[in-house]
């Protein structure tokens, strides 16, 4: 048997793990411990922190999403947040008595659907988005920024046609208000459902980049459409598609942060 | 034998410069067909327009008597022909393995598949889970290679595989690219080693300033010296 033969019989590589990049938060989160007296306040403190930048998160990753590997420089991410906000408030004001109720069944009820219109029409704002506004500027920065603060300033003008300059409050559930106690530490039970949306986006788009083939036809395509289309696959479509869930991303997260304001 | 892929009359424009100017040649099914020519001739300009990258402004292209000229690049390379371009064209921040899951169009890798392309191409194997940035010249059109041949193609066209590559690299390519047609694939090879052409070829198509000038059996014109410095300006004792 040649060398060769021997090599091609061989077992590949396996593919190893890297946790350094998880400890980060922990790193960061232990080194602020000895600046802070109280370890209950640390621990209220760290995990609002958390909160706060899970919610940065959900609303930057549909951002990242556009430019990391559309190299669309969307300068109207923006409005797409608050579109989401505002379409919550068609929900959640109307029913402002489901939401408090002392009971985790209404609360869903009032809260699934706000959530779901808030995702579904900031997805299809970005498909028109991407079609009438995005597409013909394609590669063309300079274009991208002017077009996109155009079309922010736009969504702007309109929110405030249809629902005033007034702020709206937007309400939390019964359920989701007050505090668990970790001891001495009180934790905001809000913040931790912020939390965890936040890993769930997370690990989602972790599995989705990295373990599908839709993941690996985004990377591919961010890097040499044409040589992605040569290979037989249709990446404006799958791109159309990006741009609709960086969007709707961001209606997600301007839901969390009208409610976080609105407290 | 039957021409699998068969240009009429092609013409194409990139911008304002008309660089095609209706070339006519056929490929014959399962044999390899040569496109030589100077730089400048038109060669990587036809296989791009084979394959949609640039539209063909006039003309017929026909894959298998299917008109093929229309079609968007996706449904061309749907149709069985895979492409392997002078840039090589890897994606660079994806894995060798990430490489090939893409270019495995239909589903799964064959195993079997992959350790055929792996004999040939060692070195994939090796570097299985590095990013295809890190890799060599050679690494990456072996890469490329692998990419065309991870499933049966109707029809492969490749672009100056050969070229700045170090020679024991060549040789690799070479003796894929023979088992290869061993095999029954159809391939269209620009080329501008005149050697590897004369090794690979069956047949051969000369271009120059868009049009193809000549077209014949690789035999011939590897025998007749005068035939080669009219059409290309050389002979193969000075191009070795």
């Amino acid at each position: 048997m040649s060398a060769t033969d021997m090599e091609a019989g061989a077992a590949l590589p396996k593919v190893p793990v890297d946790y350094l990049p998880l400890l980060l938060p922990v790193a960061l989160a232990l080194a602020a411990l000895p600046f802070i007296p109280s370890g209950s306040t640390w621990v209220t403190l760290t995990v609002a922190g958390l909160a706060m930048g899970m919610m940065i998160f959900v609303m930057a990753s549909g951002l990242t999403l556009i430019f990391g590997l559309m190299d669309v420089l969307n300068f109207g991410h923006g409005a797409f947040i608050a579109i989401g906000a505002y379409m919550a408030t068609l929900v959640l004001v109307p029913l402002a008595g489901w939401m408090q109720a002392d009971s985790v069944w209404l609360n869903l009820a009032a809260v699934i659907p706000a959530i779901a219109l808030a995702v579904g029409v900031t997805g299809l704002l970005g498909l028109a988005f991407e079609r009438v506004v995005i597409a013909p500027v394609y590669g063309q920065h300079l274009k991208q920024i002017l077009i996109t603060m155009g079309g922010m300033i736009v969504a702007e003008q309109v929110l405030y046609a249809f629902f005033g300059p007034q702020q709206i409050p937007l309400p939390l559930p019964t359920t989701l208000r007050g505090s668990f106690m970790l001891g001495e530490a009180a934790v905001e039970k809000y913040r931790v459902v912020c939390v965890v949306v936040g890993l769930v986006v997370f690990l989602a788009m972790l599995a989705i980049l990295n373990r599908t083939k839709i993941g690996l036809l985004i990377r591919a395509g961010v890097e040499n459409t044409e040589m992605v289309e040569a290979l037989g696959y249709r990446i404006t479509r799958l791109f159309v598609g990006v741009f609709m869930a960086g969007s709707a991303l961001a209606g997600l997260g301007g839901v969390m942060w009208g409610s976080t304001a609105s407290r | 034998m039957s021409e699998l892929l068969t240009l009429s009359g092609v013409e194409t424009h990139i911008g304002r410069y008309h660089i095609l100017h209706g070339v006519e040649f056929g490929v014959p099914e399962g044999r390899t067909t040569m496109l030589l020519g100077r730089n400048g001739a038109g060669k990587t300009t036809t296989l791009r327009t084979i394959m949609g990258l640039w539209r063909a402004s006039a003309g017929v292209i026909r894959l298998g008597g299917q008109r093929i000229e229309t079609l968007s690049t996706p449904d061309i390379a749907r149709a069985g022909i895979g492409y392997v371009p002078e840039t090589m064209a890897v994606f660079s921040d994806l894995t060798v393995k990430e490489n090939l899951i893409l270019a495995a169009r239909e589903g799964e890798m064959d195993q079997t598949r992959l350790d055929w392309i792996f004999g040939f191409f060692p070195p994939l194997r090796k570097f299985w889970l590095s990013r295809a940035g890190t890799l060599s010249g050679g690494q990456k059109q072996m890469l490329s290679f692998a990419r065309s041949l991870i499933e049966p193609r109707r029809l492969l066209l490749i672009d100056e595989p050969t070229k700045g590559l170090a020679p024991a690299i060549i040789g690799a390519l070479i003796d894929c690219l023979k088992e290869v047609k061993r095999r029954g694939a159809t391939i269209l090879l620009v080329e501008q080693n005149f050697r590897v052409a004369q090794e690979i070829g069956d047949t051969v198509g000369v271009m120059d300033n868009g049009r193809v000038i000549h077209s014949g059996t690789m035999a011939a014109l590897a025998a007749d010296e005068q035939l080669q410095h009219r059409l290309l300006g050389l002979s193969l004792d000075t191009h070795q």
